[in-house]
C-alpha cells in the first residue's frame, strides 16, 4: 500500500473542516434520525455538511446502527472506493459493543477491529443534537488535523484484513467482484 | 503596442478569474436561498469556495484514463471560453460579428465533456445519466435552434455589441418586450442546459446518484463546480445582454444577473423532477410552438414594437 502525504495547512484543514459530504448510506435503525438533523429544525447544512449518493465524492461515512457482516462487506467496500482523507462516525451502542444485540450469533460486536472509527456516539438511538454533537466534534477534529483514521487504516492494513478475512473466510474481496462483474461494462 | 498586449492579457486573465469566483458565489446563493426556501438557515455564501478547496486538497485521485480527466478540462475550457465571448462592463474580449451563434453553442460543450468523460468511467449509472443527458439535448435543440433563429431575425444582427446597442433608450427597447417568445423559450432552455429541476434528470441525485458525475470526485469534481458556477454566471449574463439591455456597468452587472438567477432558483425548488419522456415531449411542444410563434413575430413585424 502506497502511502501519500497529506497537504495540511490552516486554510486546507479549514475547508476540510467545513465541506463534509456525507454518504448516502444506513445501516440498521438510526438512519430515521437523519432526515431530522438534516432538515429545517436542526439543519446540518449550516455547517456545510450535505449528504452526496456518489461515494466517489464523499468525506464522511456514517455507521447508523447494528451492523451484520453481510452489511459490514458492503460497508468496507464503500470504505475503500472512498477517497482520502476519510472519516467514519459510529452511531449508537450497536457499533460499539452491540448494544441489545450483545448476544446475536449474526451481530458484529466490535466494528473497531474491521474499519477505523473517529468518532462514537453512545445511545440507543441517539438524537439529532447528539448527532450534532459528534459533526461538531468531528469538524473540530478535522480543523486541528487529529481525525486521523483512514491514516490508521493504511498503516495497520495487514491487522484489518486479518480481521476482516477471519470473519468473511480468506478471498472475500474476489467473491465480491465476481458478484459485481454482471454490472460492469467496459 | 506590447504595453497593449499586456494590458489586454491582464484584463483577460483578470475578468476569468472574477467570474470564476462569481460562479461559486452564485451556487453559494443558490444554496442559501434553497434552504431559506426549505426555512432551513442553509450555508454560507462562500460554501461552494470551500468545496472547491477541499475537493482539490483530497488524495489520491482515481482516473479511468485520458478521456475521463479530459471531461472535466473540456467542461471548464467551454464554460471560460463562452464567458470571454460576453461583453461585459465594456469590456470585449473575444468579441466579433458572429458571436451569438458561438457563444449559444459553446453553452453546450460543458454538458457535453461531463457526458464524453463519463462514458469513458465505464459506471452503469453513468452511461444511463449520459443516455438521458444526451436525449435531453436532443430535446432541447430544436427549440433552442428556433428562439435564437428568432432573437437573429429580430435585431437583424448576430453580434452581441450590435444587440446591446439596439436595446438602448427606452425600457420598451429590452428584448424581453420586443420578443417575449423568444425570451421565455430561452429561459425555459437555459433551465435544461443548466442542469437544473425540472430538468435535472441527467444527474438524478436520487435515482441514479448524480449520473454522470458518479465516478468523479475529488480535483475533476472540483473542475466541474467551477464549471458549473460558471456556466450558470454565463448563462445569466447572456440572458441579461440579449432580452434585458446589457450589462455596461457594474451595478445593472449585478442587478440583472442575480435577478436571473434568483428566478432559476426560485423555479428549481418549486418544480419536482420530470421523467425522461415528459421533458422531451414537453420540450418539442410547448417551448417549439412559442418559439415558432416567436420567429414569425421576428420576421413579420420585424424590428418595429
Ligand atoms: S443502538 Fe439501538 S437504535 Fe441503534 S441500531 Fe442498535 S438497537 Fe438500533
Amino acid at each position: 500500500m502506497g502511502f501519500q502525504v497529506l497537504e495540511t495547512s490552516k486554510l486546507l484543514n479549514y475547508a476540510r473542516a467545513r465541506s463534509l459530504w456525507i454518504v448516502t448510506f444506513c445501516t440498521g435503525c438510526g438512519g430515521v434520525e437523519l432526515p431530522p438533523t438534516a432538515t429545517a429544525r436542526f439543519d446540518f447544512e449550516r455547517f456545510g455538511i450535505i449528504s452526496t449518493p456518489s461515494i466517489r465524492q464523499a468525506d464522511l461515512l456514517l455507521i447508523t446502527g447494528y451492523v451484520t457482516p453481510k452489511t459490514l462487506k458492503r460497508i468496507i467496500i464503500v470504505y475503500e472506493m472512498m477517497r482520502n482523507p476519510k472519516y467514519i462516525i459510529a452511531h449508537g451502542s450497536c457499533p460499539i459493543n452491540a448494544g441489545i444485540y450483545w448476544d446475536s450469533y449474526n451481530t458484529v460486536k466490535k466494528l473497531d477491529l474491521y474499519i477505523p472509527v473517529d468518532v462514537w456516539i453512545a445511545g440507543c438511538m441517539p438524537r439529532p443534537e447528539a448527532i450534532l454533537r459528534a459533526l461538531v466534534k468531528l469538524m473540530r477534529m478535522v480543523k486541528e488535523g487529529k481525525a486521523l483514521g483512514w491514516k490508521r487504516y493504511l498503516e495497520n492494513f495487514e491487522f484489518y484484513r486479518k480481521n476482516q478475512d477471519r470473519l468473511f473466510g480468506k478471498d472475500w474481496r474476489k467473491r465480491e467482484i465476481e458478484k459485481l462483474r454482471f454490472y460492469i461494462h467496459d | 503596442m506590447a504595453l497593449d498586449v499586456i494590458v489586454e492579457i491582464l484584463a483577460t486573465v483578470g475578468m476569468v478569474f472574477l467570474l470564476l469566483i462569481l460562479g461559486l458565489i452564485f451556487m453559494g446563493i443558490a444554496r442559501k436561498v434553497s434552504a431559506r426556501i426549505h426555512r432551513r438557515i442553509g450555508p454560507p455564501l462562500y460554501q461552494p469556495i470551500l468545496d472547491v478547496i477541499k475537493l482539490w486538497s483530497k488524495i489520491d485521485p482515481s482516473s479511468h484514463g485520458l478521456t475521463f480527466d479530459l471531461g472535466s478540462l473540456i467542461a471548464l475550457g467551454g464554460a471560460i471560453t463562452a464567458a470571454l465571448l460576453l461583453p461585459i462592463m465594456g469590456l470585449k474580449l473575444l468579441s466579433f460579428s458572429g458571436d451569438f451563434i458561438v457563444l449559444m453553442y459553446l453553452m453546450e460543450l460543458p454538458a457535453l465533456g461531463i457526458m464524453l468523460g463519463a462514458a469513458a468511467s465505464g459506471n452503469p449509472f453513468s452511461a444511463v445519466g449520459v443516455y438521458r443527458g444526451l436525449i435531453l439535448i436532443t430535446g432541447a435543440q430544436l427549440p433552442y435552434a428556433l428562439a435564437v433563429m428568432a432573437v437573429a431575425a429580430e435585431y437583424k444582427t448576430l453580434s452581441l455589441t450590435e444587440i446591446v446597442a439596439l436595446q438602448q433608450g427606452s425600457i420598451l427597447n429590452w428584448g424581453l418586450f420586443r420578443n417575449p417568445f423568444a425570451a421565455l423559450v430561452i429561459a425555459i432552455i437555459g433551465l435544461a442546459l443548466l442542469d437544473v429541476q425540472p430538468f435535472d434528470i441527467p444527474s438524478a441525485p436520487a435515482e441514479i446518484s448524480m449520473g454522470p458525475m458518479v465516478e468523479y470526485g475529488g480535483k475533476h469534481l472540483a473542475l466541474m463546480l467551477t464549471a458549473h458556477g460558471l456556466e450558470f454566471v454565463v448563462f445569466a449574463t447572456m440572458y441579461s445582454i440579449v432580452f434585458l439591455g446589457g450589462v455596461s456597468d457594474p451595478i445593472s452587472f449585478i442587478v440583472k444577473t442575480v435577478f436571473v438567477a434568483l428566478l432559476a432558483i426560485f423555479i428549481m425548488n418549486v418544480y419536482p423532477r420530470w421523467r425522461i419522456e415528459q421533458a422531451f415531449s414537453y420540450l418539442w411542444k410547448y417551448p417549439t410552438a412559442l418559439a415558432l410563434l416567436g420567429l414569425v413575430k421576428a420576421v413579420m413585424l420585424g424590428g418595429a414594437m
